[in-house]
């Protein structure tokens, strides 16, 4: 493993991270949700990108996939954080990457996840459009749509 | 009397291609702030993906933008690849390239047009689309379509490059880099265009750290990012072309890295044909099932990093399809590079991230309620009514003739 990977790795490990699924050049590992503030600021701090955050709605939890990409090696990190399904809720790290602060808007918008410490939750995509129904991509909402 | 103000750009705008809606807090002339509304063009891709097969899925994404169309399928088709490992035969590979550069090459000269216009500069808008057009032409022969060219399938490419056009394009390919180096000339080492752009917008290399942002819009601030040398695919690492980078960050740096990454392009291109009319073999390998799991793909695009997350349950269709389009995360950076500037220079520092502009050409086709066309009909009442003017005004044949 590249030294810059094993770098990486220590820094999950000292916050007693274990990755949990590893192929080519993808990482992935489940955090708690209030492990995730300190460990974005210690990956960005570790000069990784945020590429998006994947919100996934799974049967019996509520899943978010954050990408971290290490642009030097071509490595992605991907922490995930699980969350119930009936009242989603992680963190905010939209104080420490601002990039992240569109992204948590638009799960807001679509997912209804919240997002403590995020300065502005407005909606991003449906903002003053009220014909969008709340939480649009919800399969809660969908299942009862189809009854 | 106040000294701040509103200041709505948008949603429909000229100066804007597409729907946004921005708006400016004006202190006196001085952006104080600015707010970005999207949601205009939501289409929901995500989810039609996500009720498509995975095949159908590579053809729903190519829809996501007319400009860019060949990005969405290649970072979609890595994605899937990236589940299953799915090799690709070589050949494949580099006609993969092949597409996507010369993609970046109408598109960094669609933008340079643009911004020329954006500014005034007409001259180099219609020199810009001029040379454009060959590379369209190119596009075309091969892969059968001007955009939209359904190239990509899982484990390969659909169309096969005939050999037969290397010489043909080759061709087109010098006269497009001579008219382009004449272009460069004028548009670089032009005295007003880079008084009218050099400090202008400026995002600083920390900011676009901050941002995450990507593509020409990080790499005109400093920041070395490009996924196709960070983590090589398609035949990436078997050509030979530098990363262009920028510290200026402001939107002189911006266009000096799409106008020289134009020739980087060209110089990939050239490989790729050189190479295809060397490698043999498949086009692709016959992928007949995605199993469970997950896959990232990504492909460096005009505008950066276009990222594909999906995940599969060993069905014929995606649980979840995320996308994310490069100005998704370089929009925001108008935050860091427009407040604090002049009201005149925000439009073309807007425009300076190159936001990707979704609106291809479409062709309507009205019916009445029998179904019968009304286009022709429609033409024909423009037409009977230009006679009608011409009528008016006299002098029927001169009119006619002119």
């Amino acid at each position: 493993m590249m030294e810059r990977v094993k770098e990486i790795v220590e820094i999950l490990a000292s916050e007693n991270i274990a990755v949990d699924h590893e192929k080519k050049r993808r990482i992935y590992f489940k955090v708690e949700p209030g492990a995730i503030r300190e460990l974005s600021r210690k990956l960005s701090n570790a000069r990784l990108r945020l590429s998006t955050i994947s919100a996934i709605e799974n049967l019996r939890s509520f899943e978010l996939l954050y990408h971290f990409s290490d642009d030097q090696t071509g490595y992605y990190f991907c922490p995930r954080v699980y969350s119930s399904l009936e009242n989603p809720e992680v963190p905010s790290i939209s104080d420490t990457i601002s990039g992240a602060s569109w992204i948590e808007r638009e799960i807001h918008d679509l997912f209804g996840v919240n997002f403590p410490g995020h300065p502005d939750l407005k909606p991003l995509l449906k903002e003053d459009n009220e014909d969008i129904p709340e939480q649009p991509l919800r399969v809660k909402r969908r299942e009862d749509h189809a009854d | 009397m106040p000294t701040d103000y509103n200041l709505p750009v948008g949603p429909f705008h000229p100066l804007l291609e597409e729907a946004e809606f921005f708006k400016i807090k004006l202190d006196g002339e001085v952006v104080a702030d600015i707010e970005m509304e999207t949601g205009w063009m939501h289409r929901g891709i995500e989810k039609i993906s996500e009720e498509s097969t995975f095949d159908q899925s590579i053809f729903a994404v190519e829809r996501i933008c007319g400009i860019c169309s060949a990005s969405h399928p290649f970072a979609c088709v890595n994605a899937f690849e990236d589940i299953d490992d799915i090799d690709i035969p070589l050949r494949a590979r580099y006609i993969r390239s092949l597409v996507g550069e010369l993609e970046r090459i109408h598109s960094h000269l669609l933008w340079l047009g643009l911004a020329g216009h954006f500014i005034g500069y007409d001259t180099l808008w219609m020199w810009a689309w001029k040379y454009r057009e060959p590379i369209l032409e190119i596009i075309e022969k091969t892969t059968g379509n001007r955009n939209h060219y359904a190239m990509f399938r899982i484990g390969g490419v659909r169309r096969d490059f005939a050999p037969s056009l290397s010489d043909e394009l080759n061709e087109k390919l010098d006269t497009v880099a001579r008219k382009l180096t004449m272009v460069t000339k004028a548009a670089m080492d032009d005295p007003v265009l880079k008084s009218r752009l050099s400090g202008v917008g400026v995002l600083t290399k920390e900011a676009a750290i901050d941002y995450c942002a990507v593509g020409p819009t990080a790499r005109a601030s400093g920041v070395a990012i490009d996924v196709r040398k960070d983590e090589p695919y398609a035949a990436y690492d078997l050509v030979d072309f530098e990363v262009v980078v920028q510290e200026g960050g402001d939107v002189f740096a911006k266009t000096v890295v799409r106008i020289l990454e134009v020739f980087e392009s060209i110089k990939i291109i050239r490989q790729c044909i050189k190479a295809l009319s060397k490698t043999g073999g498949a086009i692709f390998n016959d992928a007949k099932s995605i199993s469970a799991g997950e896959g990232i793909g990504r492909h460096e695009a005009p505008r950066g990093e276009v990222f594909h997350y999906i995940r599969s349950d060993g069905s014929n269709r995606p649980v979840r399809h995320k996308i994310r389009a490069p100005s998704y995360v370089n929009i925001p950076t108008y935050k860091a590079s427009c407040v604090g500037e002049n009201l005149a220079d925000v439009l073309i520092t807007l425009a300076a991230v190159d936001p990707c502009y979704c609106c291809t050409e479409r062709s309507v086709k009205m019916q009445d309620e029998n179904g019968k066309e009304l286009t022709e009909s429609l033409l024909k009442r423009s037409q009977d009514k230009t006679e009608e003017l011409i009528r008016e005004l006299g002098e029927y044949e001169a009119w006619r003739y002119l």
